[in-house]
């Protein structure tokens, strides 16, 4: 279960409250962005294709290959979108397979939608992009330097994708750097590496097929300010994580730090029955709010069910 | 699969106000520091008699919630890390007990969240949910795409299906080995996701013709209209906020202190 498509959806519950809304809002930056660039450049067709292609990669991830062991690889899609859209695109057609997988079908939670929107389709995409646009420079015209572009941006997606998700993990303090990490890297390594073949697998498919799709699309679009992003992002990550991983108190210090909320708890402590009350005891006042939330849960299930009542009778 | 029983009551709740009670819910009840108990259990209980009044089946509800589990791998570490006090378990190993109140938090907020998540998708049919996205001001373009990929999920999906079934018919099983290499297999479904990616594209485009001929200019999709928001949807927003806003202040108050 834990080898089910991507282990890498973040449920709600595993991510703390600041982590989380900090995340949302660098990913919906990153959305609008998207949003202003295809605006600008989208083609007419454009919203159907990215519409269908979404749901092709959604059903796609269900395609998956015996590894051994009872697990099995399966596919994520982000570098084949970028290969097939350009980066831009890829991040909307990704984050609206994130989307859908988080509030209909609840894979990944919808408080922590925003690191996954993060980590899966912006990360992963930007990522890839950059590995695939410059492998395919250096490699210039030849067949196989697709393949390896290829195989290479989605093992990227899938690595980076899995150390920004470890990292984001660490900081809420839901799993301790020093171990998660290098073990989250490792296993996606591995991940990464079925990733990658099925993406060779799939350009290889549509190489003979239509060739014309993978010419100059995604690599005539190499936008500067993108192919900069995915690479500092990369190399952000790379170094990130040993040092994360080697020094676990630089990181637990943020967390320390982010972990107002605990010290903020500490004082409504010191303060509520000192100043504010006093001569109630925290007891009392729980069990005073304890009354009160009962009370309005009974108030509110007579409510509706009464407007329940109604509505059947009318 | 997908959509939802339509006879559901709390339909006279805006699909919007149910979005954002939702959140609110998952929100507060993540807020709440970890071994607050009796909070938990209250938070449960509040998911509960929604999915009640829902008429949605309880059980499976909570079954499906325990779908966030496996995920739990990931803080099972907290258990045998973190500071004094510890406790010694069986064969040496020692536990420490802020880490298993830690662990035990993260896991009943992760399947209390689920609950509530699957609450929202059980009364809001799709079509309601992209529309409340839409009213809550997600860029048009990006409801459009992602209203286009729901229309053509199932399609694709079925697509996907026949494709692992066309595979299955062709390929034999020795002792429960599968044949070929490594990178044979990964190829052979390489083949395949390609194919359907290039199905779907080519349906886009065959689904642009159909929208072009039916008048289309590039706009994104005009959606229903938008729900009225009456006072009473302000007062249930209201109540329902105010009633997360009690239970996680009861969570602060209850939460055990280390």
């Amino acid at each position: 279960m834990f080898f089910s498509p991507q282990p890498m959806h973040i449920p709600d519950g595993f991510l703390s409250v600041v982590v989380s809304v900090i995340l949302w809002i660098i990913s919906l930056g990153i959305l609008f962005q998207a949003v202003r660039k295809t605006n600008g450049t989208l083609k007419e067709r454009d919203i159907p294709l990215m519409g269908v292609l979404a749901a092709a990669i959604f059903a796609g991830q269900m395609l998956n290959f015996p590894v051994g062991g009872g697990t099995s690889g399966h596919l994520l899609g982000a570098a084949i979108a970028v290969i097939l859209l350009g980066p831009w695109p890829a991040v909307l057609v990704m984050t609206s397979v994130v989307a859908v997988q988080a509030l209909l079908f609840q894979d990944g939670g919808l408080l922590a939608l925003g690191g996954n929107i993060l980590n899966m389709a912006a990360a992963g995409v930007f990522v890839a992009h950059f590995v695939y646009t410059l492998l395919r420079r250096l490699t210039g015209e030849h067949k196989w330097g697709l393949f390896v572009s290829g195989f290479a941006a989605a093992w990227a997606s899938i690595f980076i994708a899995a150390l920004a998700c470890a990292l984001e993990l660490a900081l809420s303090g839901t799993s301790p750097a020093d171990v998660a990490v290098p073990a989250m890297a490792a296993i996606h390594a591995v991940i990464g590496i079925g990733e990658g073949l099925i993406t060779t697998g799939a350009l290889a498919f549509i190489f003979t097929a239509r060739r014309d799709l993978l010419e100059g699309n995604a690599a005539a679009q190499g936008q500067k300010p993108v192919l900069i992003g995915g690479a500092l992002l990369s190399l952000a990550l790379v170094i990130l994580s040993p040092l994360a991983s080697t020094h676990p108190d630089g990181l637990e210090w943020v967390a320390e730090q982010k972990g107002f909320l605990e010290s903020a708890r500490g004082a409504l402590y010191e303060i509520i029955p000192d100043y504010v009350m006093p001569g109630i005891s925290n007891e009392a006042l729980a069990t005073i709010l304890a009354g009160a939330v009962g009370a309005a849960v009974v108030f509110a299930l007579a409510y509706f069910t009464a407007r329940r009542s109604k509505s059947k009778t009318a | 699969m997908k959509g939802s029983s339509p006879s559901s009551t709390l339909t006279f709740i805006n699909a919007r106000v149910r979005l954002i009670l939702i959140l609110a819910f998952i929100i507060g009840l993540n807020l709440t520091p970890a071994g607050a108990w009796p909070a938990y259990l209250l938070f449960f209980s509040l998911v509960l008699s929604t999915a009640v009044l829902a008429r949605l089946k309880t059980g499976p509800l909570v079954l499906k919630s325990l779908a966030a589990l496996p995920f739990s791998l990931a803080a099972l570490l907290l258990i045998f890390s973190g500071g004094e006090p510890l406790l010694n378990g069986p064969w040496g190993i020692r536990f420490s007990q802020p880490g298993l109140v830690r662990f035990f938090s993260i896991v009943i907020k992760a399947c209390i969240s689920l609950q509530a998540a699957l609450v929202l998708t059980g009364v809001t049919p799709a079509p309601d949910l992209l529309r409340a996205l839409r009213e809550l001001g997600l860029p048009r373009v990006f409801v459009s795409i992602i209203t286009l990929m729901w229309r053509y999920l199932d399609l694709l999906v079925d697509e996907a299906r026949r494709l692992l079934t066309a595979r299955a018919s062709r390929s034999s099983h020795l002792n429960g080995r599968s044949g070929g290499s490594l990178v044979w297999r990964a190829q052979v479904a390489g083949g395949m996701a390609g194919s359907l990616l290039l199905r779907g594209m080519e349906r886009g485009d065959r689904v642009y013709a159909a929208m072009l001929a039916r008048g289309y200019n590039g706009e994104p999709l005009p959606g229903a209209a938008a729900e009225t928001a009456s006072p009473r949807q302000g007062w249930i927003l209201a109540g329902g906020l105010g009633l997360v806003i009690l239970l996680t202040i009861f969570g602060f108050l209850t939460a055990a202190r280390f």
